[in-house]
């Protein structure tokens, strides 16, 4: 009786998961740009979005040189992090959170190095060889290299 | 005297008010000690108050017994060789002392990066990749509740789960369709006294000896990880060796599990629904007979994030020690006397807030069916455990 309980009460989650996915929506990302630059030394670098998602998900480590990347971002509440977030990544600031929590205390990985500014980003990516950062599409890119991703 | 007391006294609260202050106030995200070495850590405390029956201490009466402390190294020695280790202590009512332990102590060697694919191995202790959780399941501001799902993460297996002495191979995919992240390993682990009660329902004075564990994972994500998938594969063996005047021979355990695990993330709420099934074998127990068991578990978990910082959750879950034998009535009363130690059934009502980047509080109010997940060394007497248990967790989390 238990188990029939049980597994009729399975088949409605199951359900209800499946209703779940069916009725959600995408959120739309809004179309202010931002842009991605690397380090000078990486001026012939191009990402497609999955690159910069798999550097991003500290999944891919090194260029295509061989040079270790650094992953340098804005604080997760800065609303140029969030944009980021939706905009080139297609992911939420709490998701990224998720994914470098998950590195840093398992032993398997490290998570990106947090600057407090857009200036800060723009001096850490000029002079870290590897780096990699954003910033906003209006913002002087200084030294470094603004990256295309396709 | 016992105003100087009182003075020394109220200098210790305003120093520790004043330290806490500073730590309230000051963002600290990680101590780097050069470009290629981090360290990080966390504290917990939990208040618990339960009703019926005890969790982590005497529960009933309110309890403080439930902290948890860690501290980190991550240092890249070259761009393809890591070093990270990590050392927590636990305390968690009688089942865990708050001893110092290696949780984690490896070197990483990472042996191709091109195109989108990158492998490696890692040799040492090793997290065991189990769930979605599991890796992290110490780790109180990256686990989806004060502990994580009792239904599947077996807090009373927690030795055998937590950690692998050996190696592992892992392999990420990366391609414009999502990315497939799989891992292999085996080695040695650890067992406790709730493994006792978990196998024989009681404290025996033999104890199980080291345990052996293999398993695989393998995780699928989309581009942004809007759909997660992942299939776990797990293996442990464990043998028990008979104490002086032990009713019970030199017994053998194993299992095969099998865990499939779901999240669906939008900004607003994420959906996650984690199902195992276990193929478990009890034998050579001499008194015991020989058991053949299959153990099923299950949870879903819904989150909102209501704003920013607070997040609020609801979970249900379900673990059957024995699926011939549901609600325990064939085997486990005629046997021993209690037809709820077969099972747990649980809701959860949770909500997190983040007050800062580095300090986080959490709420869950639980009200269980079943004892199968009752910390037994906090109820020792089988008579004293009750069918239905509520409680409420209070948890405060600092983390850099």
């Amino acid at each position: 009786m238990n188990r029939q309980r049980s597994q009729c009460l399975k088949t409605g989650l199951f359900t209800g998961i499946m209703m779940f996915l069916c009725l959600s929506v995408g959120s739309s990302a809004r179309a202010e740009s931002i842009q991605i630059i690397a380090h000078p030394d990486q001026s012939t670098v191009t990402l497609s979005s999955q690159n910069l998602w798999a550097i991003y998900g500290m999944k891919t480590r090194h260029w295509a040189d061989g040079t270790l990347i650094k992953v340098f971002v804005l604080p997760t509440k800065h609303p140029l992090h969030r944009r980021f977030s939706i905009n080139a990544l297609k992911t939420y600031p709490y998701q990224l959170d998720r994914v470098w929590q998950r590195l840093t205390y398992s032993g398997t990985g490290r998570a990106p190095t947090v600057v407090p500014s857009e200036q800060a980003m723009i001096e850490a990516v000029t002079s870290t060889p590897g780096a990699i950062g954003y910033i906003n599409s209006t913002t002087d890119k200084g030294a470094c290299h603004v990256v295309k991703v396709q | 005297m016992l105003l100087r007391c009182n003075s020394n006294d109220t200098g210790f609260i305003l120093k520790t008010c004043a330290m806490a202050s500073v730590l309230l106030s000051s963002q600290v995200s990680a101590i780097e000690l050069n470009d290629s070495t981090e360290i990080h850590g966390f504290f917990s405390q939990s208040y618990i108050n339960s009703k019926n029956n005890n969790y982590f201490g005497e529960s009933q009466n309110g309890s403080f017994d439930f902290r948890e402390a860690g501290i980190n190294i991550f240092h890249e020695a070259t761009p393809t060789l890591n070093f990270a280790a990590q050392l927590t202590s636990r305390k968690a009512g009688k089942t865990n002392d708050g001893r110092p332990r290696l949780d984690y102590a490896l070197l990483d060697y990472s042996f191709y990066d091109k195109a989108g694919l990158r492998s490696g191995i890692r040799l040492g202790r090793t997290k065991t990749p189990y769930g979605f959780y599991n890796l992290i399941r110490d780790i109180p501001n990256a686990r989806s509740g004060v502990s994580v799902p009792s239904s599947i993460y077996f807090e009373q297996l927690r030795n055998s789960l937590i950690a692998t002495d050996g190696g592992n191979f892992y392999s990420n995919l990366n391609r414009d369709w999502g990315s497939l992240s799989f891992e292999l390993y085996s080695g040695q682990t650890g067992t406790d006294t709730e493994m006792e009660y978990y196998v024989l329902q009681q404290d025996l004075p033999g104890k199980f000896d080291d345990a052996t564990m293999r398993g695989a994972r393998i995780l699928y994500e989309n581009l942004g990880g809007s759909l997660r998938l992942g299939l776990t594969y797990a293996h442990p063996e464990f043998d028990y060796i008979p104490g002086t005047l032990d009713p019970f021979g030199a017994g053998h355990v194993a299992s095969d599990m099998w865990l499939y695990s779901f999240q669906y993330n939008q900004e607003k709420w994420s959906l996650t629904a984690e199902y195992l099934t276990a193929d478990n074998e009890v034998t050579d127990f001499g008194v015991l007979p020989d058991r053949f068991s299959n153990t099923e578990a299950f949870y879903i978990q819904t989150d909102f994030r209501i704003s920013q910082d607070v997040t609020t959750y609801l979970r249900y879950e379900e673990q059957t020690l024995d699926t011939k034998d549901p609600d325990g009535t064939k085997f486990y009363q005629p046997l021993f006397g209690a037809a709820h130690i077969a099972f747990g059934k649980n809701r959860v009502v949770g909500a997190r807030w983040d007050i800062s980047e580095n300090w986080m509080l959490r709420g869950e109010i639980h009200n269980t069916h079943g004892t199968l997940w009752l910390p037994k060394s906090d109820n020792p007497s089988l008579a004293d455990r009750k069918e239905h248990w509520q409680m409420l967790v209070l948890q405060l989390v600092y983390n850099f």
